[in-house]
């Protein structure tokens, strides 16, 4: 009789990469806190008819030092967001420090066969204050999990620098540029929701071109430019 | 064929069932006089590879006849048996040969499955309810009928086996295993670097055929396959490690070894697998050489058993 062992489902981790320096303080922080609550729930329904993936969450927060909130992936139907506080400054380079720490075989990528390229959704409102992010990026982009990853980042408010997110996303045309609470909360929710939808798909051929073959940043791209319309800002100035 | 027995097993994924997406896998096998195969086709899951359920079938039905004429043809047959019988001088000469036919066998499969695909769309064109969730693009591609094959996208993996020779070619993911006397699994097929996350290489394709990977195993040869096996994405994304897919495999050859129903035993398991796995499509399919299975079995079984007390699990009979 066959009884197969070592079944698992494959795992797909949605990173959330938040900046919660001083200036995130009041209503940014806490429109992100609310956004990431609102989203979970359509997360979990995507994680339990998923046909590929189970979903997890790891959440980053960085000010003057990064710090993990969870210590391995989360499932989301186990995840609970505890609200983010915000002060310090925008210690970048140790955030990418401890994200390329984890994203290894050693950190949140274990089960050799069984993950997916992750998520990284990369959230702030400044430029970084230290002198080590630079270094760390180029660290970072021989990660090979950070390669074949979705990258987005959402740039928030007119002080956010956007050339430094888009070092991290590899290209301006993931980066959401937002100026009121209201854009922000639907930029993570779209974010949240088509990069976990995305990502935790198995083998395609390319969606934008007939028959190309085309990595998940690709698909990202051609998603967020197909549904601008849902959550772009048309405020010229910051509202927060 | 003599002493061999050949299976295929597909199951429609846990996810198709709960969504009412129809099964988009296909598998088959053969046992002839002299020869025995099986394959296995992935059809593409997205939006825009609508018929791709078809797409598979074609596929799977298409080399089923392509390898009855290259076996039918008087010159690939001699080719066959000259490899089989071939050692030393004159070797390398008689495997050019038959690398050029292998690859005609390769063009006129694609071939065919492409007039198959132009057969099925002249007589059912698509509907707009077919559409609907179609990219703008590729809708305008196929309303033009341009592109059309890609609406039955697939990936492919088949092997044929005779008694003296292995051959069989892989287009896009899945995974071709062959397993050798000492109980070794191998890779029949190169990694290809096209196919990196959550991208693949597809049948419907204009590069099928130089994306398309062959393998030739020759019976003189050390490592000439007493099984082999092809499996489609679904399988192996539902084992934490590729030995449990090897332990997985070794327990079909057991099965059939000792003469079980393996049809019966991978309907029964395919379903769980899927569920508290992949959720995709899952098939299964291979050729094995079970009158050497139970005349040389002690060799088998050793390794079998060595290879699973390594890795810690458990072997089934």
């Amino acid at each position: 009789m066959l009884k197969p062992e070592g079944i698992v489902r494959r795992k797909m981790v949605l990173f959330f990469i938040v900046d919660t320096s001083g200036s995130m303080w009041g209503t940014k922080i806490q429109a992100v806190n609310q956004a990431v609550c609102e989203v979970l729930p359509e997360l979990q329904k995507m994680s339990d008819g998923n046909a590929d993936a189970l979903l997890q969450v790891a959440v980053l927060g960085f000010d003057n030092a990064a710090y993990w909130l969870t210590a391995e992936p989360q499932n989301v139907d186990a995840f609970f967001w505890k609200d983010l506080e915000a002060n310090g400054g925008t210690n970048l380079g140790d955030a990418l420090f401890k994200l390329n720490e984890k994203l290894s075989k050693d950190g949140f990528m274990g089960h050799a066969s069984g993950a997916f390229a992750p998520a990284l959704f990369l959230m702030s409102d400044g430029c970084p204050n230290d002198d080590s992010y630079k270094k760390e990026l180029e660290k970072l982009r021989n990660n090979n999990w950070f390669k074949k990853a979705i990258k987005v980042a959402c740039a928030i408010g007119d002080d956010a620098g956007c050339s430094v997110l888009e070092e991290f996303t590899g290209t301006p045309e993931t980066i959401l540029t937002v100026h009121t609470p209201e854009a922000l909360k639907k930029v993570i929710r779209f974010v949240s929701v088509t990069s976990s939808q995305i990502g935790s798909q198995s083998a395609h051929v390319g969606n934008r071109q007939i028959d190309a073959v085309e990595s998940k940043q690709d698909s990202m791209i051609g998603a967020l430019q197909a549904s601008s319309d849902q959550f772009t800002d048309d405020s010229d100035a910051d509202e927060w | 064929m003599e002493g061999y027995k050949a299976f295929a097993a597909t199951v429609r994924g846990y996810s198709h069932e709960v969504k009412g997406i129809v099964c988009q896998d296909s598998s088959f096998c053969y046992e002839g006089v002299n020869y025995a195969l099986a394959t296995v086709c992935d059809g593409h899951g997205g939006e825009k590879y609508f018929r791709s359920d078809r797409g598979s079938r074609f596929a799977a039905e298409e080399f089923d006849q392509c390898v009855f004429d290259f076996i039918s043809d008087a010159h690939a047959w001699h080719l066959v048996d000259a490899l089989a019988n071939s050692g030393g001088q004159g070797y390398s000469t008689v495997l050019k040969e038959f690398d050029t036919a292998f690859d005609q066998l390769v063009r006129n499969f694609i071939f065919r499955w492409r007039e198959r695909v132009c057969e099925d769309f002249k007589s059912h064109p698509f509907e707009d309810y077919e559409m609907k969730r179609v990219d703008d693009a590729s809708k305008r591609a196929y309303l033009d009928g341009k592109h059309i094959h890609s609406a039955y996208g697939t990936t492919f993996l088949g092997v044929c086996m005779t008694h003296g020779v292995c051959f069989g070619f892989q287009i896009g993911d899945g995974d071709l295993f062959g397993i050798d006397a000492s109980g070794a699994f191998f890779r029949l097929v190169e990694d290809d670097p096209k196919i990196k996350g959550n991208m693949t290489t597809s049948l419907c394709g204009d590069s099928a055929f130089s994306d398309a990977r062959k393998f030739v195993r020759i019976h003189a040869d050390s490592g000439f396959p007493v099984a082999v096996f092809a499996s489609t994405d679904g399988v192996i994304n539902s084992f934490s490690e590729e030995s449990n897919l090897h332990d997985f495999y070794r327990q079909i050859l057991l099965e059939m070894t000792q003469g079980g129903d393996i049809s019966k035993e991978l309907a029964s398991v395919l379903p769980g697998l899927s569920k508290y796995g992949s959720r995709d499509d899952v098939s299964v399919a291979g050729v094995v050489n079970v009158g050497f299975l139970k005349s040389g079995t002690w060799t088998f079984k050793q390794a079998a058993v060595a290879a699973d007390e390594s890795n810690g699990s458990r072997l089934n009979g």
